[in-house]
């Protein structure tokens, strides 16, 4: 259904180019849903943003690559024939609930925008049409919620509006951008539960994006983990978790809690700041904070190789080699915590 | 909403007493004897007691104030010394020039400021928007008295499309009411329009990389929808104070567009009864402009209300 190929996402700024998605290629099958993970300024937003052909350009330019939505590329369609699949068939949540609302208007004005901008529907049957979609993510009340305004909504609920405000014409996918980063943990988890009852219920493709290994060992059939603006660990969430491919993954799973093994585990964080997507390093964009790099991984930029069976990694090391690696520094460790 | 409205304008009276205090010391605070200045240097002991007499100059101040602001608070302004008509009547007849100014202007500022801001956000990132920015700082920068002399020498004298001066009622046909008022309008609208616009533009611009701008954009909604609903309403918000102290200012009289046109205007009044030494008069119009802008500010925090739902004062 969506297939990027090689796709380039720069931005201009004062200080140069920031190579913000660098040569990414993936695709999305209906139905399934699809994490990307990594850590803050790796890419993600202006990757999601991408998608929806919503980066603003200028700053943001895409000098290679192919969206291919149901076949035709969002990268040379015009922009009349953009505005078609936005909020129709691609749909987008954002990180922040709270800003993403117009504060002067109220909920059922901006349904109902949804609704009649792709659906030729009456006053009347779309009122009636924002009533049901409310319902439908939980807002109790709707008949009387909708005249109101955003500030008197939590931040939950209106996530939920956006939530709402996204399904509005039953869209093959979904982008999910931080959906659950600005609010509380159980509200959190209602939020997740919520994007999984609407994936059960409709078939919506879902792309969720976090920094929150946790989000997506919930939700996502399948992984992308994304550093310094490329994919360089894909699979399925049991391969990213359980066959952990490279050291990226591994560091990024080693610095959060609750995931993988039981749980008594330390928490490790990754050492040193992402890389600048200005002058990234030369050789493997990790190979500064990377525990395993050697003196190859300053002079080979790996790409993305076969893992087996849709597992995909980018490192110089071979499976065997980094699991070797990873259990001697594993050793190490614990020989230092009991010593 | 209502409670709010009362409340405020209770708290309108001791504004307006203070100002009323102002006013009344007037006319003892200019040097020399207000009757002696009223009838000029050559009048007699006579006159001059009987003036003081029918002013009432000749009791103590405090009584003097007091039985003022009593005449005043049951709609006697007084008479003013040079017709003797009651002041109020006065001011009446000379708010309708100054209101249809107002409004004839205020109309021009928006036609011209909103559509220009719009287009000119819509085109930000050309070079359309340093342009837009040097002409407002020209528009603000224009003296008004010049640009008023420079309009009626092209469009009343050289190219005579309209009157060099004058009025006329809206009673006495719309045609010819905007005949009269579209150079005095268009002059006092030219130097507000860049303000409004710049105003509406830093608005816009602010509102325009809002997360509920691109929340309207991943909509498909269309990107001049976006700019006109979305962007220009939060915009407006913060516009609207300046665009009230204009109309207050405007309703206030504008001297120097009433005399260059002879528009019998509030500001005309007001300077022909200085030139008279029409105290009553004096006093009268600038109770009234006092009032304007109290009643302006007051409205427009009401507006508020309704233009951001956020705001509630209740
Ligand atoms: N409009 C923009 N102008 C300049 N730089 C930007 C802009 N948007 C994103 N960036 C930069 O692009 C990089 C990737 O950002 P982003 O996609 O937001 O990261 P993530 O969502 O993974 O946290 C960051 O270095 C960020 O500073
Ligand atoms: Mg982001």
């Amino acid at each position: 259904m969506l297939e990027v190929k090689n796709l380039k996402a720069y931005i201009d700024v004062d200080a140069g180019v920031v190579k913000a998605v660098d040569d990414v290629s993936f695709s999305i099958k209906a139905g399934e849903t699809v994490g990307i993970v990594g850590e803050s300024g790796s890419g993600k937003s202006v990757l999601a943003l991408s998608l929806m052909q919503l980066n603003p350009k200028p700053p943001v330019f895409y000098p290679q690559g192919e969206i291919l939505f149901e076949g035709q590329n969002l990268l040379t369609m015009k922009e009349s024939e953009l505005r078609k699949i936005r909020g129709n068939k691609i749909s987008m949540i954002f990180q922040d609930p709270m800003s993403s609302l117009n504060p002067i208007f109220r909920i059922e004005k901006q349904l109902i925008e949804a609704i009649r901008t792709h659906q030729d529907l009456s006053r009347k049957d779309a009122e009636r049409k924002a009533i049901e979609l409310l319902t439908d993510v939980g807002i109790p009340d709707p008949e009387r919620r909708m005249r109101d305004y955003p500030h008197q909504f939590s931040g939950g609920m209106r996530q939920r509006v956006m939530i709402a405000i996204a399904l509005a014409c039953r869209p093959k996918l979904l982008i999910a951008d931080e959906p659950t980063t600005a609010l509380d943990v159980t509200i959190q988890a209602q939020i997740l539960e919520l994007l999984a009852s609407i994936q059960k219920k409709y078939g919506t493709a879902i792309i969720i994006i976090t920094h929150d290994l946790g989000v997506v060992a919930k939700l996502a059939d399948r992984v992308m983990v994304m550093y310094s603006g490329r994919i360089v660990e894909e699979g399925s969430t049991a391969d990213i978790f359980y066959r952990t491919s490279m050291p990226y993954t591994w560091s990024l799973l080693r610095s959060m809690p609750n995931i993988g093994s039981a749980g008594n585990e330390r928490l490790v964080p990754i050492q040193g700041q992402p890389p600048n997507l200005i002058t990234p390093p030369k050789g493997c964009n990790f190979n500064p904070r990377c525990l395993f790099a050697g003196p190859e991984c300053l002079e080979v930029d790996p790409v993305l190789a076969e893992r087996g069976n849709g597992h995909l990694a980018a490192c110089v090391l071979s499976q065997r080699e980094f699991n070797e690696r990873k259990r001697q520094l594993e050793a190490v460790e614990r020989e230092g915590v009991r010593g | 909403m209502i409670k709010y409205t009362l409340r405020r304008l209770f708290s309108l009276i001791p504004v307006m007493f203070i100002v009323s205090i102002i006013v009344f010391m007037i006319v003892h605070l200019t040097p020399g004897n207000p009757a002696t200045l009223i009838l000029g240097e050559e009048s007699t002991k006579e006159s001059v007691a009987q003036l003081e007499k029918q002013l009432g100059l000749d009791k103590p101040l405090l009584v003097q104030f007091f039985y003022w602001l009593k005449n005043i608070l049951m709609g006697d302004f007084g008479q003013s010394v040079y017709s003797s008509e009651p002041v109020l009547r006065i001011i009446l007849n000379h708010i309708g020039p100054t209101f249809s100014l107002t409004i004839f202007a205020l109309i021009l500022i928006l036609l011209i400021a909103i559509p220009t801001a719009i287009f000119v956000v819509w085109k930000r990132n050309s070079l359309l928007d340093p342009l837009f920015i040097s002409v407002t700082l020209l528009g603000v920068s224009i003296p008004e008295f010049w640009f008023a002399i420079l309009l009626v020498l092209g469009f009343a004298v050289t190219f005579p499309i309209f009157p060099v001066a004058g009025y006329a009622a809206f009673g006495d046909g719309v045609l010819n009411w905007i005949y009269h008022l579209f150079l005095p309008a268009f002059v006092l609208a030219a130097v507000e329009i860049g303000l409004v616009a710049r105003m509406l533009r830093d608005g816009m611009l602010e509102a325009v990389n809002q997360d509920y701008i691109r929340t309207a954009r991943a909509k498909g909604v269309k990107e001049s929808i976006v700019l006109m609903k979305h962007v220009f309403s939060n915009a407006l918000i913060p516009t609207t104070t300046v665009i009230a102290t204009i109309v207050a200012g405007l309703m206030g009289g504008t001297v120097i567009i009433e005399t260059i046109f002879t528009i019998p205007g509030i500001g005309q009044l007001l300077i022909d009864s200085i030139y008279r030494r029409d105290y009553p008069v004096i006093q009268g119009v600038i109770l009234f402009i006092a009032a304007i802008y109290v009643l302006v500010n007051l409205f427009v925090d009401l507006l508020y209300t309704f233009l951001d739902p956020r705001i509630r004062y209740d």
